[in-house]
């Protein structure tokens, strides 16, 4: 086998191409199955991803991926590996990366960043401003629902 | 009308800038599957401030969906309900508790009451993701009611009622349907003992007992399921079993002590409470029947320290308006109701017990929680109790009574 047979080209939405091995690129079912596919060439279009993107899901994937000989990476390190590398990521960067993992169907990002988006909001506050989520009760019914929450003891 | 900013001052939470509200973004963005993804990661405990995000928030956290992803992906936790009558609360209420994250925000998350529950001995069993509550006592009345507490969505649902209305049955879960029997008045009834299929929803008829025992078991005063086995102790601490495999009624071994303690079983082991405030446990496997010997109780050890705590955690709250003249009521009474029935309550989280207890001053009243780690010796066949936290959940300052303690009707541990 040639090395260029081992390698494969990432074409992002925004026609940013990214060359990477395609033991790499194959943790990605959706890319699997594109390649069993004879129709497509060694360059794969993703057409939801933008670069910006596809750049970080590829440096998921060399960290994650099985290397012949080189399976010195302890299980631990990885965990410590994936902890740092959600833990900057602005609210849209993990959105993304949650949509990007969904199209690609990489099981394991898709959990990593849904527990990162989970462990990243622990108060209403931080709800509404990491979750995007407007507001939309209106101040009768949050008083109603705060109510029921903290019930207060009257005669 | 009151205009929109003028209601924005007292508002708890702060709402979102509207320049960012333009475009779906956040949350919203993503489909509904991996919302509800993301959201299944959240602790149970956080539910009360993630159902105050949003309105579409709410729903979802709400939803039945969110638990099944919960249970598809081995994220559900150890949830306990308590049932609690509280002194000058016409009703009788249930809480949420999630044990683990104990000293955050919040731990007791109140349910909205259901009018119609009786005030106390109804039985109560828990079953996939709700509560079932059967009879009781409701104004000095016999009840045959059945309610469902949805424990997910915190909701109340009314089930067909039993044949006949029953007060202190006895009630388990057998491979998905509860048994109930016992605790009726007409102790001749063809229903004396009841079978509920939660799918069908429907009650059926259980053989009646042989000889005398529906009459002996007029009133029951424990029970339990051990191994597939619903089994019961009346009042003068004989013992009686149902096989529902087999359709068939045993008898059972004797207990010791002819008083209420609220049994609780974890690990094939039968703990209970003792008034002096000693917790007891007793072999599940002792509750067949071996004459002459008698079930045996012994003392978890290591527990001295809670001892006089849990002994002051007396009911004195009993049979309805009865002691709102507390200080008229002859204490030898109040002695031997405090006998009859000990203040503290049992439940677990996995194989750890729970202890509930209530502490009453002139200026408050509190609920504790306290989890206690339980460890087998072998050598000496003693159990021994580590208490690993113990933490107040509620206070209630003042008390609502300065005599009567909060009583611990129920507590039901699930899995969500």
């Amino acid at each position: 086998m040639s090395k260029s047979e081992k390698k494969i080209v990432l074409k992002s939405l925004d026609n940013e191409a990214f060359e990477v091995e395609k033991a790499v690129a194959l943790q990605s079912q959706t890319i699997w199955v594109m390649c069993e596919d004879k129709c497509v060439g060694n360059e794969i279009p993703l057409e939801n991803v933008t670069g910006q993107i596809l750049a970080k899901v590829i440096d998921y994937c060399k960290k994650h991926a099985v290397v012949d000989g080189d399976g010195d990476e302890s299980s631990e390190e990885l965990k410590n590996w994936d902890t740092e590398f959600t833990k900057n990521m602005d609210q849209s960067t993990l959105f993304n990366m949650i949509l990007a993992a969904n199209y690609l169907n990489i099981k394991s990002l898709l959990n990593l960043t849904c527990q990162a988006v989970a462990d990243k909001t622990k108060t209403i506050d931080e709800f509404h401003t990491f979750l995007n989520i407007e507001n939309n009760f209106t101040p009768e019914e949050e008083a109603q629902i705060c109510q029921e929450n903290l019930w207060a003891f009257d005669d | 009308m009151m205009s929109r900013s003028c209601g924005k001052e007292r508002r708890l939470t702060k709402r979102k800038p509207k320049s960012c509200s333009c475009r779906p973004c956040g949350l919203d963005s993503l489909p509904v599957e991996m919302a509800l993804s993301c959201l299944a990661r959240v602790s149970r405990s956080d539910h009360p401030s993630l159902s105050l995000v949003s309105k579409s928030l709410r729903s979802l956290t709400l939803s039945t969906e969110l638990y099944d992803v919960r249970s598809q992906m081995g994220l559900t936790e150890k949830c306990i309900f308590l049932c609690l009558s509280i002194p000058s609360d016409p009703f009788v209420r249930w809480f949420a508790l999630c044990p683990k994250p104990l000293n955050r925000f919040r731990p007791l998350v109140p349910i909205r009451p259901h009018l119609y529950q009786p005030s106390e001995v109804s039985s109560v069993v828990a079953l996939g993701c709700g509560i079932y509550i059967m009879g009781g006592g409701l104004n000095g009345k016999r009840s045959s009611r059945v309610f469902y507490l949805d424990c997910r969505t915190h909701t109340w649902t009314n089930l067909p009622s039993m044949g006949v209305a029953r007060e202190s049955a006895a009630a388990g879960v057998v491979d998905g349907k509860i048994y109930v029997f016992g605790g009726c008045e007409d102790w001749d009834s063809p229903r004396w003992g009841e079978v509920f299929d939660p799918k069908k929803q429907t009650w059926d008829a259980l053989p009646m007992p042989p000889g005398q025992y529906s009459l002996r078991f007029h009133l029951i005063y424990e029970s339990a399921v051990i191994e597939d086995k619903v089994s019961a102790v009346n009042a003068s601490a004989r013992g009686l079993f149902y096989v529902p495999s087999e359709g068939k009624w045993k008898e059972g071994n004797r207990d010791t002590l002819g008083v209420k303690k609220g049994w609780y079983v974890i690990d094939n082991v039968i703990y209970c409470c003792e008034f002096g405030g000693k917790i007891l446990w007793c072999e599940a496997s002792e509750l067949e029947w071996r004459q002459p010997e008698a079930m045996e109780w012994r003392e978890v050890k290591g527990l001295e320290a809670l001892e006089g705590t849990l002994r002051a955690s007396k009911i004195v709250k009993y049979g309805g308006g009865m002691l709102d003249h507390w200080e008229s009521i002859n204490t030898h009474v109040l002695d031997h109701i405090d006998q009859q029935l000990p203040g503290y309550k049992l439940s677990n989280s996995g194989p750890n017990m729970l202890l509930f207890w209530d502490t009453l001053s002139l200026d408050k009243m509190e609920l504790w929680c306290a989890e206690i780690s339980l460890e087998r010796r072998k050598e000496t066949g003693e159990i021994w109790g580590y208490i690993q936290w113990s933490d107040s959940l509620i206070t209630f300052d003042p008390p609502p009574s300065p005599f009567r303690h909060c009583k611990i009707l129920y507590t039901q541990s699930l899995d969500l």
